[in-house]
């Protein structure tokens, strides 16, 4: 029976090896890999969950809220969650206004992530969706409510394009911005792009206790295990803009159905105080997702661009006020030197016709503003030189951007070595009578007008324009690398500006107010040769304005440019009137009420 | 092997292990219960009440009478495997369960006993100095592991199906095969090979073994239970996430977690030091049968108590190698740990028979 004690010696040996085997094992997993499994177990149960932040509100200059957010209710889904996608189908699309076979669709995409994470099956649904679905809470597997934030804009289209929109954060724009991810609210134009990082805020981060499933289980069984520390939610900043929403609102109606954009400036900060531009969208629209945002661009003709800073147009005799400045500047010619137009102008046997063809007669240089003459400055320009009159454009700020805190054009400040470059040709004598009389090569936003004109305004300060109100309390003060031009040229063109809208044959006569004293110059920009002559509208001249109020000691400037309007003087010049009007009704009311509030 | 044992004879010990380890499984389901409620601790402690009084019962008895009963209480139970054809239960896809009113039984666990039993009064009739058994003996004994091994296949029950043919092999191997013999049943065995794979292997059991050579290539399919279990137990650490922290099993990322994962839960929640204890505690109690076993006299006793020996021992190994995963899942319960009845009472039966035969 030896043999069968031996048997048992090797039976336990066996026995003893595979204790040490486990050992060994259990000892691999808990103490050698230990650590990297209770990460992996934290994880497993751990889920972050992402509250989202509400975005900063935006106000108006006088403390109006113009931009916030309202609740909103979306249905979200735990992709592990769905066992039945066709029942589930079926009785979402008894309570959210949607077809069952989209639905099903998107539950079955949904259903294949098998990601651990909620996925957003229905944004913003009504009231009555609502009400139905905390009715049928408990049919609907693997669903729940998330209170979050949606974009409120009270003044709509008004507003809409100088405050744009936001959507959500695409994979490029993840890797642009780094601390967003993606799926997260970003602001994607206007206002809400440009101050995105301060009205974005923070989204909270809590650690929920999750099953095997994704499913977020009951405080109760969480509070069992350890606690993770959660990130505050922070809310967005808000904004101060310069705007006055009431002048916006009035502004952005005096365009009427028109097609252009309007800039409102105080002239003597840089402030605006209101930015228009047509056409615009109606910000429900973009807020329904991103597909609606792409048939606004196409089918609104560019709606969600800002005619403002992003449109570029040629300024037609409105950059006469630059010419003649370099006029004055250079001392290219004494400006009571009297230069006769009989309504054209020849160079090298070429016609230049001036806009009115029985011609002006004689003119200096300050019935040539006042009347819009295009001959006096065709004949003086090519006295002057392209070489003379760019370091003025410069000088003025146009082929450059303004500096303001939106997205913005350059537009194109020609000259000898601009044309060289991009279009490989010397220049000719008759561009530089084009160029002086605004048309040409020459293209500027309104906003950079705007600030033209205001430095006229404000006696030779260009100013920077600035659209968000730092401090409130401080009085709009002249701020930035502020450069003074030359005080005697610029009374001459106060003057002259004046009598453009207050003077017999001033071209600006349809701006001239009760109210206030008001100086200005019209623009007729060419869109295409006067040669073709055509009643359709897209071939139609643009039609500016520029203005400031009152004459003597500016406040406000007031740029209009009616896209395809038509003459200047009568397309454009009423609608900066009404601006400028009731900028200074909105000033008395609010003065009165101050001081019947003091009192 | 020899034991230095204080003042308790090594039956005693044998009783105080079980005891403990007992405990440790009920405190474990309870500890799983705080969350998943009660109902499966309650029932395990009256199936734990049931196995002692079982125990009390069965080591009362004559060894002369539970040898001359060996062939009735084998063919009892392959007579319900039999049955379970007809009145069975299906559960998860295998058909291994009688229910008698809240109470269910498994006859493949059972059936465990009844070839220990008959494979040891088979060769206990046999000359006591045969060192090997040629292959016209052998017929006999591998017949009688065969017949209730193919029906638990056909439930299909692979993971039990596995464990029954383990027990039964290693009595047989103690007891000696010729070479020659031994050689036949390899030929046989290899042969048999293809149409078992084709004929008899599920689609599902395929995929665990191919899940078992690739655990990473597929974390949420079939390898998932597996990966999850190993999560659970590496996670424990040293000391443990604490007595019903166990964020694995709790939260149910770890599947059947009373049954075949349990001690994945101990592992989790009493660390390093835990498992090893259980581990220790579960290996002692073989090694004390095996040292039992070795001690008696009678041949019938002798390997009798071996094959209970081997019935913990393959249910030990197949159990805590599948969860560390070592093995593919092949579903076998680590007896007085996992929760079941049938398996519980099985380890019950095997003790009471350890405890009867000691008797001369």
């Amino acid at each position: 029976m030896g043999f069968l004690k031996h048997r048992f010696t090797i039976a336990s040996s066996l026995i003893v090896l595979f204790f040490v085997v486990f050992s060994a094992r259990l000892f691999y997993l808990q103490i050698y890999k230990g650590e990297e499994y209770r990460n992996f177990s934290e994880r497993n149960i751990l889920r972050a969950l992402e509250l989202p932040a509400p975005r900063g509100r935006v106000f108006d200059r006088n403390g109006e809220k113009i931009l916030y957010n309202k609740p909103s209710f979306n249905i979200r889904i735990f992709p592990r969650e769905i066992t039945e996608v066709e029942e589930l189908a079926e009785k979402l699309a008894e309570i959210i206004n949607a077809p069952e076979e989209e639905l099903l669709k998107k539950l079955r995409k949904i259903a294949n992530l098998k990601s651990f994470y909620p996925v957003t099956i229905a944004k913003d649904i009504s009231r009555e969706e609502l009400l139905l679905v905390e009715k049928s809470k408990e049919e609907l597997e693997g669903m729940f409510l998330e209170v979050g934030h949606k974009r409120f804009y009270p003044h709509g289209e008004a507003a809409a394009v100088l405050l744009g929109y936001t959507g959500i954060a695409n994979a490029q724009e993840v890797r642009t911005y780094g601390r967003i991810k993606a799926g997260n609210e970003l602001g994607k134009m206007g206002v809400e792009k440009v101050f995105d990082s301060e009205l974005r805020g923070t989204n909270g981060l809590e650690y929920v206790m999750v099953n095997a499933h994704g499913k977020v289980i009951s405080d109760s069984v969480a509070a069992l295990l350890p606690a993770r520390k959660s990130r505050e939610m922070v809310q967005g900043e808000d904004i101060h803009l310069t705007i006055d929403a009431q002048l916006q609102k009035v502004a952005y109606d005096a365009l009427g159905k028109e097609k252009g954009a309007i800039v409102a400036m105080d002239v003597r900060s840089g402030e605006v105080l209101a930015m228009v531009s047509r056409p615009s969208y109606r910000p429900e629209q973009i807020s329904k997702g991103l597909s609606s945002e792409q048939k606004i661009k196409k089918k609104k003709s560019f709606s969600l661009l800002n005619r403002s800073t992003q449109g570029t147009y040629p300024p037609g005799s409105v950059l006469k006020i630059i010419t003649a400045f370099a006029l004055l500047e250079e001392k290219t010619a004494d400006p009571e030197l009297s230069v006769y137009c009989p309504g054209y102008h020849l160079i090298n046997k070429k016609r230049f016709n001036c806009w009115r063809e029985e011609g002006h007669g004689h003119m200096n240089l300050y019935r040539a503003i006042v009347e819009s003459c295009d001959v006096y400055f065709y004949k003086l320009s090519l006295k002057l030189g392209v070489d003379g009159l760019y370091p003025y454009l410069k000088k003025f700020g146009l082929g450059e951007r303004t500096g303001i805190a939106l997205p913005e054009k350059r537009g194109v400040s020609p000259s000898k070595t601009w044309k060289r470059k991009h279009l490989k040709e010397p220049w000719y004598p008759g561009e530089t009578a084009i160029l002086a009389i605004g048309q040409g090569y020459v293209t500027t936003t309104p906003l950079q007008i705007s600030v033209v004109t205001s430095a006229i305004a404000n006696g030779g300060i260009i100013v920077k324009p600035k659209i968000r109100k730092t401090d409130e309390k401080k009085l709009p003060r002249i701020t930035g690398a502020a450069q003074r031009l030359d005080a005697k040229s610029v009374s001459f063109l106060k003057k002259a500006l004046y009598g453009a809208v207050n003077e017999h044959r001033g071209t600006g006569i349809y701006a001239r107010s009760k109210i206030t004293s008001v100086s200005g110059k019209t623009g007729t920009a060419q869109v295409v040769s006067a040669k073709f002559e055509s009643t359709k509208k897209q071939f139609q001249d643009h039609a500016w304005f520029t203005s400031y109020a009152p004459s003597d000691s500016a406040e406000i400037s007031v740029t209009v440019l009616v896209e395809n309007g038509g003459s200047g003087s009568v397309a454009a010049a009423p609608i900066a009137k009404e601006i400028i009007e009731t900028y200074f009704k909105l000033k008395k009311e609010r003065g009165e009420a101050r001081v019947a509030k003091s009192e | 092997m020899k034991l230095e044992l204080p003042n308790l004879s090594k039956y005693s010990w044998l009783l105080l292990l079980t005891a403990l380890l007992c405990s440790a499984g009920l405190m474990n389901l309870y500890s799983i219960s705080l969350l998943a409620g009660l109902g499966a601790f309650k029932k395990q402690l009256i199936w734990v009440l049931a196995g002692l009084l079982t125990v009390a019962i069965i080591s009362r008895l004559r060894p002369l009478t539970l040898r001359n009963h060996s062939l009735t209480f084998y063919l009892f139970f392959l007579v319900l495997l039999a049955l379970i054809f007809v009145f069975g239960k299906t559960v998860s896809g295998s058909r291994s369960w009688f229910q008698i009113g809240p109470v269910s039984v498994q006859p493949s666990e059972f059936i465990k006993i009844g070839i220990i039993m008959v494979l040891a009064n088979y060769y206990a009739n046999e000359v006591a100095t045969k060192e090997n058994y040629n292959s016209v003996e052998l017929l006999k004994p591998i017949a009688l592991l065969l017949v209730p091994t193919a029906a638990v296949i056909a439930q299909p029950d692979m993971g039990t199906a596995i464990t029954i043919l383990l027990i039964g092999s290693s009595v047989i191997l103690l007891l000696g095969i010729s070479r020659k013999a031994l050689l036949q049943i390899i030929i046989i065995a290899l042969i048999s090979i293809v149409p078992v794979w084709h004929f008899l292997i599920k689609d599902y059991q395929k995929e665990r073994i191919y899940s078992f050579m690739d655990t990473s290539s597929d974390p949420f399919g079939i390898s998932y239970n597996s990966i999850q279990s190993q999560i659970a137990i590496g996670s424990g650490m040293g000391f443990g996430k604490g007595f019903s922290l166990g964020s694995q099993s709790n939260l149910n990322f770890l599947p059947a977690h009373h049954t075949d994962f349990a001690f994945s839960v101990i592992s989790e929640e009493w660390g390093f030091r835990g498992s090893v204890f259980i581990l220790l505690l579960y290996f002692s109690i073989i090694l004390f049968i095996l040292n039992i076993a070795t001690s008696l006299e009678d041949r019938f006793a002798t390997i009798a108590c071996f094959g209970i020996a081997a019935m913990f021992f393959w249910h030990g190994v197949i159990n805590i190698a599948m969860v560390t995963g070592l093995l593919p899942i092949i579903g076998t319960p680590l007896f007085f740990i996992s929760y079941g009845g049938s398996s519980i009472l099985t380890a019950f039966i095997g003790i009471g028979i350890v405890l009867c035969l000691r008797k001369k």
